[in-house]
């Protein structure tokens, strides 16, 4: 039992990291109908940000949050403007492939200015929390949480309370129509790339500070991981992403426990197929209907 | 405006491209020219140096250690040449990176033994780009010499290659002897899920159970694992006195670190890959009291090292670490090799290598046994207050 609760922990803690990651998968979905596998290295540039912080100003969580938001938000609005406006509409498969390429051009321009070595980050509210009955559950890990969550529903506010979240979800529906409507639609794909970019990087915050460490190479596996979690919970559906993030977290903990640390990608994955076979849309996705 | 976009984006990822190109391919040692003549390494002509292949990974994650064994070997060759080179001849090193990756090592193999200027190997780091390249140089029958492949199956392998680290039995024995005597009789083991990370494991648990303890549970784990917080409460769940934990320095930061988030206060046992200051500087308060090895301790030298260590220090301007050591190590031990041969003849260097007993190395005394592996001392550290500390 103590085990159980324990795992339920770790797998929240690390759900919420691909959580906020697949929204950012998600969000890029819906308005432009690409997948952007840039997201793991703006993930990374996130850490990096909030690691140059620490390193030679001010060891301070909150302070880092912020700026990797910064970043985050900054470097996906320069990739669209400069690289995906100009590609959009063009085919899938091209926009996929220019995800990928700028993503190895992060990595490496990162590796090559910041070094290819593992660095570490200072350690915040490394201070136990409680313990019950074996469950040890640290003062990092709630903040992390809550963090996540505070994140989560102010997008969802956004998303479905204001004008700006109303123009998302309009561009999401048919982005021609919504164009004919008086919406700026440029301006409305900016905006939720850049969001997109800004969670992409809070998460690699939240995952450089809960494993203390930061590399170029670090966005690479949460990355794919969280692309698989977006998926899972429906790439079409903000709340199935989130739902998807903290699902897949919480599977692979489990997996562990049961069989081994090995076949942790393994167990993620098979789960996820096997899911998928039977609901192809993911857990909350909207069947799409093709009209002739 | 869509036109200049589209420019700057081919543009850029051009640049990608290349930093990429750049990054896996080029010779961060610069110094592997092609030479002019194709006359053959085992020609006697005094006139052409003798060329040595270094093979590391200079690029990607184990970086750290091929930037070690570069810096190492390229100074054991200068002060070889500055004495007048071997035979009479200067010596070259042609450097190779392998990036720690098999299938790149057995590419790098190739293309080494079908370099007839080139009389012998020093490398590779990782055991898994050791034995992908071992039945190259073993059907070249060239000397493939490793500074630190401590797998027991890498040395018996072939009769051409030798390792100069020890095997993880020994390694296992002497880690197990002190985690028993240290108390401890139910160890849970976490490895690396490599050759490498297997034979340590099986050497650990081999000489453990002997000793009369018991293993509780050997939990292995991937290479770019980064959250280990789930396999951590499994082997908690397991009660074990003690952890071995067979990673390198920035894995091992990292389960330290999310052992400590758990707030799990157990003795941990590691082989001595973890030894580097990166170690201590990722992990920080994390890493306190945990156990590891080294045959060869900077602040505690014997006077061989003692000599290295300055002259290490005045060239790079920093201490070597072990597995450099060994590196340097490993070059001399071939150099010293050719010099009682005589002559540049593969078969009879080869035994006069298998022949070196006692040699005063600066990471401990090399012998070799039958199979080629070196049987080396150990000196058990642990870190305190954010620093190495000798056990004694």
């Amino acid at each position: 039992m103590t085990m159980i609760v324990q795992q339920l922990v770790n797998g929240i803690t690390q759900g919420g990291l691909y959580a906020l990651l697949a929204i950012s998968y998600a969000l890029v979905y819906g308005v432009m109908g690409m997948v952007n596998f840039s997201t793991g290295s703006i993930y990374m540039l996130g850490a990096v940000g909030g690691w140059l912080i620490c390193h030679f100003f001010i060891e301070s969580f909150f302070l880092s949050v912020a700026v990797g938001f910064c970043v985050g938000f900054a470097v996906a609005f320069i990739l669209e403007k400069l690289a995906f406006r100009s590609i959009r509409g063009a085919s899938r498969i091209s926009s996929l492939i220019c995800t990928i390429g700028f993503s190895q051009l992060i990595n490496e321009l990162v590796a090559l200015t910041f070094g290819k070595a593992t660095k570490g980050m200072p350690s915040f509210f490394s201070r136990e929390l409680f313990s019950i009955a074996g469950v040890h559950i640290n003062l990092l890990q709630v903040v992390l949480v809550l963090t996540v969550v505070v994140i989560l529903i102010a997008l969802q506010i956004l998303v479905y309370k204001t004008r700006m979240g109303l123009a998302i979800r309009t561009v999401s529906m048919d982005n021609k129509a919504a164009g004919l409507m008086g919406i700026n639609v440029d301006q409305t794909i900016s905006v939720a790339f850049s969001l997109a970019g800004a969670c992409a990087a809070i998460a690699g915050l939240a995952g450089c500070v809960y494993y203390r460490s930061v590399s170029a190479y670090m966005g690479w596996t949460p990355g794919i991981k969280a692309f698989s979690a977006a998926v899972f919970g429906g790439l079409s559906s903000m709340p199935g992403a989130i739902l998807g993030g903290y699902l897949m977290g919480i599977i692979e903990n489990f997996g562990v426990q049961i069989f081994s640390t090995g076949y942790r990608d393994v167990i993620s994955f098979f789960v996820m197929i096997v899911f998928l076979l039977v609901r192809p849309q993911g857990l909350m996705g909207k069947k799409k209907i093709t009209k002739v | 405006m869509k036109k200049l976009a589209s420019l700057l984006l081919a543009s850029s990822l051009i640049l990608g491209l290349a930093a990429c190109g750049n990054s896996a391919a080029n010779n961060p040692g610069g110094e592997s020219q092609a030479p002019a003549s194709s006359e053959a390494a085992g020609g006697q002509d005094s006139s052409e140096p003798i060329r040595i292949a270094l093979t590391a990974p200079l690029t990607g994650n184990l970086s750290q250690y091929g930037e070690s064994f570069q810096n190492t070997v390229e100074l054991a060759c200068k002060q070889w040449n500055e004495k007048g080179g071997v035979l009479g001849r200067t010596v070259e090193l042609s450097i190779e990176d392998t990036a720690g990756d098999s299938a790149q090592a057995a590419t790098v193999a190739q293309k080494v033994v079908s370099d007839d200027t080139i009389f012998a190997q020093v490398g590779d780091f990782n055991t898994a780009c050791c034995l992908a390249a071992q039945p190259i140089y073993d059907g070249a029958g060239m000397i493939q010499i490793s500074p630190t492949c401590s797998a027991i199956n890498f040395a018996v392998g072939s009769k051409w290659s030798f390792e100069c680290l020890g095997t993880q039995d020994v390694q296992g024995e002497f880690m197990a002897q002190w985690a028993y005597d240290s108390g401890a009789r139910k160890v849970a083991i976490l490895y690396l899920n490599s050759d490498w990370g297997i034979s340590v494991d099986q050497g650990f648990a081999k000489a453990f159970e002997a000793l009369g303890g018991e293993i509780v549970i050997e939990e292995p784990y991937n290479d770019g694992e980064t959250d280990f917080s789930a396999a951590l409460t499994k082997m908690r769940e397991t009660s074990p006195d003690a952890l071995y934990i067979a990673c390198y320095y920035n894995d091992g930061a990292a389960i330290n670190i999310q052992r400590e988030t758990l707030g799990w206060d157990i003795p941990v046992y590691h082989p001595g890959t973890v030894y580097s200051t990166d170690f201590l500087s990722i992990g920080g308060t994390a890493v306190e009291g945990v156990y590891t090895n080294v045959g060869f301790y900077p602040d505690d030298p014997t006077p061989a090292a003692a000599a290295f260590i300055e002259e290490y220090n005045a060239l790079y301007g920093t201490d070597p670490d072990y597995y450099g050591a060994c590196a340097y190590d490993a070059f001399n031990v071939l150099m010293e090799a050719i010099e009682r041969a005589g002559e540049l003849d593969s078969e009879k260097v080869r035994d006069e290598l298998a022949a070196t007993s006692g040699y005063e190395g600066v990471s401990g005394s090399i012998t070799f046994d039958a199979n080629g592996d070196a049987k080396k001392s150990y000196i058990k550290l642990t870190v305190k207050d954010g620093a190495y500390a000798v056990v004694r």
